[in-house]
């Protein structure tokens, strides 16, 4: 009967009966491996490389992965600065999905900060109080801790912009800057956020007058109307259609506890980053004031790995593309990966095809 | 007609527009049921053409005038009240002579200033230390030269 043989003489609506039939038992299959979910959803961890905190300030805390044999094989430290927007445990969210592994596996003493959870108390914290305070302070702690004259730098999104503003700063502690998918030009109108935030869509004092610190939910909100469909009714229907699948429902549960893990981000740096990045686009002009100076991208000389999305939504790829050409480096690199924001970070094309390149490309500059 | 009032109907027209696309092309995902009524794989296409329709109205929706403006006047919606309620209770803090979160913001922001001018000063005095520290050394140096030169000749 299921033979290809007697496929081909039965009648079609017999064979769309039995597809029917058959599609039926394995969606029962599927639905009664239900209550399955709810137990592996308890045991997703976050983080997936051991790591232990070797320094707190505040609330900012920063991360050290111990290295796989022993001791690191490149003695410049590497330090991930990630956004201040969801937690910093995408870089390394699963085994073999792990940003962060692939540079310890390649013999980096990599070092991760994690801004923490911001409460009303830290409203006022602006972008200088964490360029120029936290990130500096750690810069510091970690040349005193290696002994070593400079750092290398890695920094995501949000996380990624900073970086770029702490190299202008400090162009003598850092020896090699990679970005990824970080918002530099502001000026392109390709990503729904840059149309959102335009100062005549949104006011943002007004917003923060009420609000403080910008909530989680409001961010999340926001990324998820940036793709409606897919955020929400395309993906259950994929959960659904793959309930019987055990890596997809790790992988799925895992990506949704991150998406649900939102931190508020605190009220001056919300405004700053709006006002001045979204509205003004000051970073390319180099008049982005941060305290009593100002950023300019032509300080950075150092080598540049900039890593961009083609798909991204949230950070068009056109955003960072014109880094190269703004800063004095005269080693700048760029690579354009066929992914999405999050699959930079975490999709199985980025992990074979990227990060590799990315963690050879560091290691030709140690 | 105003300028308002005509950038609201355009709005509207072209929402109309992106409408009745998105419902003639959800319609023509059906097609490829009429000649497999039931069978799984039909089903699977016409939802992903379904949503693939669905989506780029929302793409083009989320970009359009009526949107923009729509979540504008949430925004003012859901901020204006809770602002009016600030008001009233800070006036009544300050009736009371209590601190509002507007004061402790003052108090933050002047502290903040005190923090960073006492920075630069701090820092500064520190790079003028290290370049006494400097000299001193250079000086040191020089008498001790000048000692041993000394020593020699006599």
């Amino acid at each position: 009967m299921h033979g290809d043989s007697s496929a081909s003489v039965m009648p079609g609506w017999l064979r769309n009966q039995e597809a029917v039939l058959h599609e039926s038992a394995a969606s029962l299959r599927r639905l009664w491996s239900l209550p399955s979910v709810w137990l592996q959803k308890q045991q997703i961890t976050k983080g997936a490389t051991p790591s232990e905190v070797i320094y707190e300030e505040d609330r900012v805390r920063l991360l050290h992965y111990y290295p796989l044999d022993g001791a690191a094989k490149h003695k410049t430290p590497l330090l991930f600065i990630y956004a201040m927007v969801n937690r910093p445990y995408i870089l390394d969210i699963l085994p073999n999905k792990s940003v962060v592994e692939h540079f310890v596996r390649g013999g980096f003493d990599t070092y991760l900060i994690d801004w923490g959870t911001p409460t009303y108390a830290d409203r006022h914290l602006d972008l200088n109080t964490y360029v120029t305070g936290y990130t500096r302070h750690i810069v510091k702690h970690l040349l005193a801790r290696t002994q070593c004259p400079q750092v290398n730098i890695l920094g995501y999104c949000m996380g990624g912009t900073m970086s770029a503003m702490f190299t202008a700063f400090y162009p003598e502690w850092v020896k090699n800057l990679i970005l990824m998918a970080a918002g530099i030009d502001f000026s392109t109108r390709e990503g729904l956020l840059n149309l959102w935030n335009e100062p005549q869509n949104f006011d943002v004092d007004a917003f923060l007058e009420v609000n403080a610190n910008c909530p989680a939910e409001y961010l999340q909100s926001c990324f998820l109307l940036l793709k409606p469909v897919q955020n929400s009714i395309a993906k259950t229907a994929t959960f659904l259609d793959k309930l019987d699948d055990q890596s997809f429902i790790k992988e799925f549960l895992t990506m949704e506890t991150w998406l649900n893990d939102g931190v508020a981000v605190p009220g001056e740096v919300f405004r700053q980053f709006v006002k001045h990045l979204y509205q003004r686009n000051l970073l390319v002009q180099n008049r982005l004031p941060l305290g009593k100076r100002v950023v300019n991208l032509k300080k950075i000389t150092c080598p540049v790995l900039n890593l961009m999305a083609e798909k991204d939504d949230l950070v068009p790829a056109a955003q960072s593309e014109p880094f190269c050409s703004l800063v004095g480096s005269t080693d700048c690199q760029a690579i354009k990966a066929h992914c999405g924001h999050i699959g930079l970070a975490m999709g199985s094309s980025a992990q074979k095809k990227v990060w590799p390149r990315a963690v050879a490309w560091l290691a030709e500059r140690q | 007609m105003s300028d308002k009032d005509r950038k609201v109907s355009d709005g509207l027209g072209d929402w109309m527009r992106l409408w009745c696309e998105t419902t003639s092309r959800t319609m023509e995902a059906f097609g490829s049921l009429a000649t497999n009524p039931v069978a799984p794989e039909a089903c699977r296409e016409t939802r992903s053409r379904m949503f693939q329709a669905w989506s780029d109205y929302w793409e083009q929706y989320l970009r359009s005038t009526p949107f923009l403006e729509a979540q504008k006047q949430f925004g003012k919606a859901a901020t204006e009240p809770r602002k009016q309620i600030h008001d009233v209770l800070g006036q009544f803090y300050h009736e009371l002579q209590l601190a509002t979160a507007e004061d402790i913001d003052q108090v933050m922001r002047a502290l903040r200033r005190l923090a960073e001018d006492a920075a630069e000063q701090h820092e500064a005095m520190a790079a003028r230390l290290n370049e006494m520290a400097a000299r001193l050394d250079a000086l040191a140096a020089s008498v001790e030269g000048a000692a041993q030169g000394r020593a020699q000749t006599t």
